[in-house]
């Protein structure tokens, strides 16, 4: 490699010494080498030349581009030459020119080109190394190799890097050991590395070529230092004017931070900047894929998708980076889609996504085509498979989202989850994301039929995005926004929205003006307005006489206050479009509120005759079970047959209310209906049960009122109460429902359960209340008059102890009113019952129950006489007592002094002794026989003192006996009492019984309980379906 | 004056409307299929009944003839099955239910008919505007109407309203529904099941036939007493004691076997089979003979071999009187009953009752059902 740093194409003469003759030499101009080396290697071969003149002509052929000659020369060297030295050296030369040509085919991207230089590089690089395989050269050529002939390869490029560094192990400075090195750290990553060994590089020759500065840019870059980045690339230029490679980077530099300011005003400036060295780098190397890859994408922005096409082709053949190719790729497919070649933007897309599989846009692109192609089952396929990979891609979301939402079938759960997932990452991304109204609008649709409420929320994000934005809201979304929040009750939001939604209507525009012109009358009907409801139904009809819908709810309106024209119109319209279903509910509604009752039930027969072509229509099912359960419940039953009858009846209606619910999975009310059978069956817990989940779903009284009857008939009537009452709280005005009779009867059974009057004078405060609503109704009448009778009764069978004269003349009064009552209700138009039935109840209250009753009241009154001598006696035996108390009081106060007064005489006796003991001790000394006297003396007293404790406790056991007969007194005292108490429950039982009537009193009993088991059947509410809501109202504008 | 108004007029003055058999006020009848001129009132002269009145039939624009009006008027009161099964018996063209209906409000005073087509009446003024014209033609919609539909989206109709402002899953009530249909149609079979419980048994009873020949010594008088205490009375006397005539047509016997496996057992005694229906050859478990061929002559198997194949065959005689021929020839068993000595009675009906419960255990086909 002598000579390698000389300058190119200089002037320079090599002088040959000829053989033999010392001093004289041929002269070679190098200058004017000839085209053909054949004379030259002879002369060579003449003149016996040392290896360096071989070696040196060889290099002026190679520097001029003459390679084949170069080479031509080295083989004639390596025929002539024979020393090892020499052949090592020229073996090696030749195969360092065939690595040169090998990079060039790779260059070009002529693989067979390729593979034919690298299998001559190894031919003459294994021969060197069969000479010596530890010279530096051979070494550093063999690294070489290795990197040309797998560039990706890791085992390849790890291989080339053990040769690198026994190179620099043998020679600490050898640039191109470090080069080279720095060339595998880089491709691996390593740019911290791969920096330091291009900076040794340079410091050990700043001269040198290629530039080590390119490599400390591109290290830079990647560490993300461009500023540093972008002075070691100026610095090449400076150096070096002529060097365009690094005029791309440069480009790539300032396009780079064009594309971070976007907004703002320096973006021009760095653009243009970006775009002048591109294009010089192009013009001078037409071929560099990265100036191609930046060139392309402005091109594609001034719509030269042509031009972007060329460039991206020029990308593709000459890049070996396999992002850039996936690149170049990808706008090919852009620009081909823009063109409107699906085919080929398909392909090119494919094929990005061949070269690089993780390249985001190019999968993109592939599903936009799908999309396009109407492939939409491939299409989604893509965008998941683009969501799953890039958890954060808002785009595949939304794509996907609304893919789902568009199917003819929707998977309107996926839909809806892809699109929230869409807004959490809106939500929580740093980046600003604009969210387009139409997304909010098509999650709300998505939600409508789920969760109404959350609809509503999505339209009103559509309607603030719209005015945040000062865009125009359109009276379509203010109408879908008013039509929800009708269906939660918003009804006078609903109402201002429609309003506001007419004030942006632009003119002559006639659908819509009709649409919200019905859905305004809606409004004003649910709000009460029925004149102006009905006003605006009018006017609707007489513009478009064929718009049905407005034609029910007219008609509708006009049954509170029904004529001829009402009947006969709602006759027509079911006669005119009576394929309409919404048609034919109402026509059935209105039949199920007829109150003449043919032998055969138009309404069934219009339910059935429904369900015979729509086999599937859900309302008419619900309401066909409402009727066979109404039959059901009116059926008078006398014997078993009809037992059977009515039985098979409601075995109808909850048939009818499985197929609905069958069909339609979440209809309550045809829950409510199936509740409603078995509670008539009796099994209120499982009634209960389905009317509480009901109740969530049907805001209504009638469903607290049936369960509020299933509460009382569980015995659970504080809780009935409490539901009756908030019903009460609600509705109380007009009592439309009849909660009051409701409460009354709970109180009623309660009282009786219980025993206890107060609750009954409860029930009979809601039984009027209830009359006082509905004076005209004689039911209510009769309520009243039994609750009054049954009151009376709990009063009358009361023990004496436990109620009084007073008591018994309120029953008294009760009794008389409930008996007026009876004999007014007999003579009453439409009584509740037979009039057989009211007036035996009044007779037996008159003959029998008022007797009773009187003698109650007279025994009452002996009975408290009775009691008020009994207190009169044991006043005078407590006075008695007491004196009888004070006078042993004072017995025993005396008996305390006697003993106090012995105890006196009892000490002095023993002081005396004492005395006698001390002067018989000065005896004892003078006898002994003295001592034993004393004592025997002694022992006496004790036993003395012994007899006296004796006596004392027979006085106490005498005194106590004395206590214990004082005690018994008055035992027996109340023993007497207690006998004469007994005396007079026996005379009192004995009248009860004399008077008691058991039959008449079963016959009652037993009529009570039918009475109250028919008020029960009668009150639990129909499972009532109100019609307003059941018509076409909820239009929405789709655009 | 329209004959529908007429009528209208009678029915609003109630006042007696006359079926005539002839164009004659005197021609009255009583019946509507014998009438052929009908008069509403006495200043008017009879129409004739058949002629086409001006109340149609929507679908085809048929008229209605006056005496299907009237008679759909006189049984107004009635279901529209029995109407209808009326019409047909009496050959008149019968009003669908709708148009039944429509034509008896119209009658009893409602303004107008949609059926009723042509009518001269009175309008009161400013009384018509398009909002209740009953000319408006519904099934033309106008262009506004029509993009409704096209372009707007319901969202609730007369089925989505019933689920309630919030949606709840009602599924799980299948369950409840099916025990509740379980439990009450178990009842109702019940009842059923009991009615028919009787009939069953009634018809299962094995039949035992006996001779009509005179020279029979078991007749209808004396079986009875014979197969249930095992005492023979001869037929004259037992006829005698009976009071003459002929004896019952039919038996009830109730015989406790000492066989375990056959219990207390039902038998039906007959001597005629005119009343037989074919299923009751199968019960026949024995057959009385005197011995006499003609005996058979209307049974299933007429040929005497065939029959005593089938059943079992007993032939009756005194102790001492000759054999009889049909012991050897027909395949029957001999039983004989002293003349005198009633002691012996017993015995000769246990050993009868033997032998034709080991027949009927072990070749009558009925037996293994039975068991």
């Amino acid at each position: 490699m002598e000579g390698f740093t000389l300058e190119t194409h200089a002037s320079r003469i090599i002088e040959v010494p000829l053989l033999g003759q010392e001093d004289q030499s041929v002269e070679i101009d190098c200058s004017s080498l000839p085209s053909d080396a054949t004379e030259l290697c002879e002369i060579l071969v003449n003149e016996q030349a040392p290896r360096e003149f071989w070696t040196k002509f060889a290099h002026e052929y190679y520097i001029r581009g003459l390679r084949e000659q170069a080479i031509l020369i080295l083989k004639s060297g390596l025929e002539t030459l024979k020393d090892s030295e020499s052949l090592c050296i020229l073996n090696a030369n030749i195969a360092a020119i065939y690595l040169s040509m090998a990079r060039e085919a790779m260059l070009k991207k002529d693989t067979d080109l390729r593979d034919e230089q690298l299998r001559n590089v190894r031919t003459y690089l294994e021969a060197a190394n069969n000479i010596d395989s530890k010279s530096e050269i051979n070494v550093l050529l063999h690294g070489i190799y290795r990197i040309l002939l797998n560039p990706t390869d890791k085992e390849s490029l790890e291989n080339a890097a053990r040769c690198f560094d026994f190179v620099l192990q043998k020679s600490g400075g050898n640039i191109l050991g470090f080069l080279g090195k720095a060339r595998i750290l880089y491709a691996k990553g390593n740019y911290r590395s791969a920096l330091k060994l291009y900076q040794r590089a340079l410091v050990s020759n700043p001269q040198f070529k290629p530039d080590p500065r390119i490599g400390i840019g591109l290290c830079f870059w990647n560490l993300d230092m461009k500023t540093d980045a972008l002075s070691a690339w100026t610095r090449v230029q400076q150096l070096d004017p002529k060097n365009t490679v690094v005029d791309t980077y440069i480009g790539l530099y300032y396009y780079d931070l064009a594309f971070q300011n976007v907004n703002n005003d320096s973006f021009v400036q760095n653009y243009g900047k970006a775009l002048q060295h591109i294009q010089r780098a192009f013009k001078t190397r037409n071929n560099d894929p990265v100036a191609s890859s930046i060139l392309e994408r402005y091109v594609y922005s001034k719509k030269n998708y042509e031009g972007c096409i060329k460039l991206a082709e020029n990308v593709i053949q000459n890049s070996f980076s396999s992002s850039l190719i996936a690149d170049g790729y990808y706008w090919m497919g852009r620009a081909y889609h823009q063109m409107g070649n699906n085919e080929k933007a398909m392909a090119s897309y494919q094929k990005a996504k061949a070269a690089d599989d993780r390249h985001l846009l190019s999968s993109v692109g592939i599903g936009q085509i799908q999309i396009l192609q109407n492939d939409l089952t491939s299409a989604k396929l893509t965008f998941e498979r683009i969501a799953e990979q890039n958890q954060s891609c808002f785009e595949a979301l939304v794509v996907l989202g609304c893919l789902h939402a568009s199917d003819s079938k929707p998977d309107l759960t996926k839909a809806r989850m892809l699109l929230d997932r869409a807004f959490n990452l809106v939500g929580s991304s740093k980046l600003p994301r604009v969210v387009d109204s139409d997304l909010y609008i098509t999650q709300a649709r998505l939600w409508e039929k789920e969760d109404t409420k959350k609809s509503l929320g999505f339209l009103t994000r559509a309607l603030d995005f719209l005015e945040s934005a000062h865009m125009s809201v359109g009276p379509e979304l203010l109408n879908n926004i008013a039509v929800l929040q009708y269906h939660l009750g918003l009804i006078p939001e609903a109402h201002g929205n429609i309003i506001k939604a007419k004030s942006v209507l632009p003119d002559a525009n006639p659908e819509l003006s009709l649409l919200l012109d019905y859905n305004l009358a809606r409004c004003e009907e649910e709000l009460g307005n029925t004149s102006v409801a009905s006003e605006a139904y009018v006017s609707i009809l007489e513009k478009h006489p064929s718009f049905i819908d407005a034609r029910i709810r007219k008609c509708l309106l006009q049954l509170s206050n029904p004529n001829e024209e009402t009947f006969k119109e709602i006759r027509h319209i079911m006669n005119a479009d009576s394929q309409n279903l919404e048609v034919r509910a109402f026509f059935g509604w209105y039949l199920s509120k007829q109150k003449r009752r043919p032998v055969e039930d138009p309404e069934v027969r219009h339910c059935s005759q429904t369900l015979r072509h729509w086999h599937d229509d859900i309302y008419s099912l619900v309401q066909l079970g409402n009727a066979y359960m109404r039959q059901a419940r009116e059926f008078r039953v006398h014997n078993d047959r009809e037992k059977l009858k009515r039985q098979k009846l409601y075995i109808k209606a909850i048939q009818s209310y499985d197929q609905a619910i069958k069909f339609d999975p979440k209809n309550a009310h045809a829950a409510q209906g199936i509740a409603i059978i078995l509670a008539q069956n009796r099994q209120f817990s499982k009634a209960l049960l389905i009317l509480s989940k009901v109740r969530e779903a049907i805001k209504d009284a009638t469903t607290l009122i049936n369960i509020g009857n299933c509460l009382a008939e569980l015995k659970q009537f504080s809780r009935a109460i409490e539901v009756f009452e908030t019903v009460y709280s609600s509705t109380g005005e007009s009592d439309t429902y009849g909660v009051l009779s409701c409460l009354g009867r709970v109180w009623l059974q309660r009282g009786r359960e219980s025993k206890n009057v107060d609750y009954l004078k409860e029930s009979v405060r809601y039984a009027t209340l209830a009359l006082e609503k509905n004076p005209e109704n004689p039911s209510l009448l009769f309520n009243v008059a039994f609750v009054q009778f049954q009151l009376c009764e709990l009063i009358r069978q009361k023990p004496e102890n436990s109620r009084t004269v007073e008591d018994l003349n309120f029953a008294m009064q009760q009794l008389d009113a409930s008996i007026e009552t009876f004999t007014k209700l007999v003579s009453v138009e439409h009584p509740p019952y037979s009039p057989t039935s009211i007036e035996q109840r009044a007779k037996m209250a008159k003959n029998t129950t008022k007797r009773q009753l009187e003698r109650a009241i007279q025994a009452q009154i002996e009975y408290e006489k009775s009691v008020a001598a009994k207190l009169e006696d044991a006043r005078i035996q407590r006075e008695k007592e007491k004196a009888r108390r004070l006078a042993e009081e004072e017995a025993l106060l005396k008996e305390k002094q006697e003993r106090e007064r012995q105890l006196q005489e009892e000490r002095q006796k023993m002081q005396e002794e004492v005395l006698e003991w001390r002067k018989s001790q000065q005896k004892a000394s003078e006898d002994d026989m003295s001592l034993s006297d004393d004592e025997e003396k002694q022992s006496g007293k004790k036993k003395k003192k012994d007899r006296k404790k004796r006596k004392s406790k027979s006085k106490q056991e005498s005194s106590d006996s004395g206590v214990s007969e004082d005690d018994e007194i008055p035992l027996s005292d109340a023993r007497n009492k207690t006998k004469k108490r007994r005396v007079n429950r026996r005379v009192i039982s004995e009248e009860y019984t004399f008077d008691q009537d058991s039959d008449a009193e079963g016959n009652q009993e037993e009529e009570v309980s039918r009475t109250i088991e028919e008020k029960q059947d009668n009150d639990i509410t129909d499972n009532q379906d109100d019609n307003k809501e059941l018509n076409l109202f909820s239009e929405e504008d789709e655009e | 004056m329209d004959s529908l108004l007429l009528l209208k007029k009678s029915i609003a003055e109630k006042k007696d409307v006359k079926l005539l058999a002839s164009s004659e006020a005197t021609s009255k009848v009583e019946k509507i299929e014998d009438a052929q001129y009908i008069l509403f009132d006495e200043n008017t002269s009879p129409i004739l009944i058949d002629e086409p009145t001006k109340f149609i039939k929507l679908e085809n624009d048929s008229h209605f003839s006056l005496r299907s009006v009237y008679f759909a008027w006189l049984l107004r009161d009635t279901s529209i099955a029995e109407y209808i099964q009326q019409c047909s018996e009496l050959g008149i063209q019968n009003l669908t239910f709708l148009e039944r209906t429509d034509l008896i409000s119209w009658l009893e005073g409602s303004s107008d008919s949609e059926h009723i087509i042509g009518l001269e009446k009175p309008k009161p003024e400013g009384s018509t505007d398009a909002a209740t014209s009953m000319d408006v033609d519904l099934h033309k919609k106008s262009e506004e109407v029509n993009w409704l539909f096209e372009n707007t989206r319901t969202v609730s109709n007369h089925n989505s309203v019933l689920h309630g402002i919030k949606p709840i899953d009602f599924i799980s009530l299948r369950k409840d529904v099916l025990d509740y249909i379980h439990a009450n149609k178990a009842t109702a079979s019940a009842h059923a099941d009991e009615q028919e419980r009787p009939a069953k048994k009634r018809n299962r009873d094995p039949i035992i036939l006996l001779s009509p020949s005179a020279s029979s010594l078991l007749t209808m008088h004396n079986i009875k007493k014979f197969l249930e205490e095992g005492i023979f009375v001869p037929p004259a006397e037992a006829a005698h004691a009976a009071g003459g005539g002929r004896g019952p047509e039919l038996i009830a016997l109730s015989h406790k076997s000492s066989n375990s496996k056959f219990g207390t057992m039902r038998f039906i005694i007959v001597e005629g089979t005119e009343k037989f229906k074919p299923d009751y050859w199968d019960r026949v478990v024995c057959v009385f003979t005197t011995g006499q061929a003609w005996q058979f002559r209307d049974y299933k198997w007429s040929e005497p071999h065939q029959l005593f194949h089938h059943v079992k065959g007993f032939l009756v005689q005194y102790v001492g009187d000759p054999p009889h021929p049909a012991t050897h020839d027909w395949n029957v068993e001999g039983i004989f009953v002293e003349r005198l000595r009633r002691h012996t009675d017993r015995e000769v009906v246990s050993q009868l009752w033997d032998k034709l419960e080991r027949w009927m255990e072990n070749r009558w086909p009925l037996w293994n059902g039975r068991r």
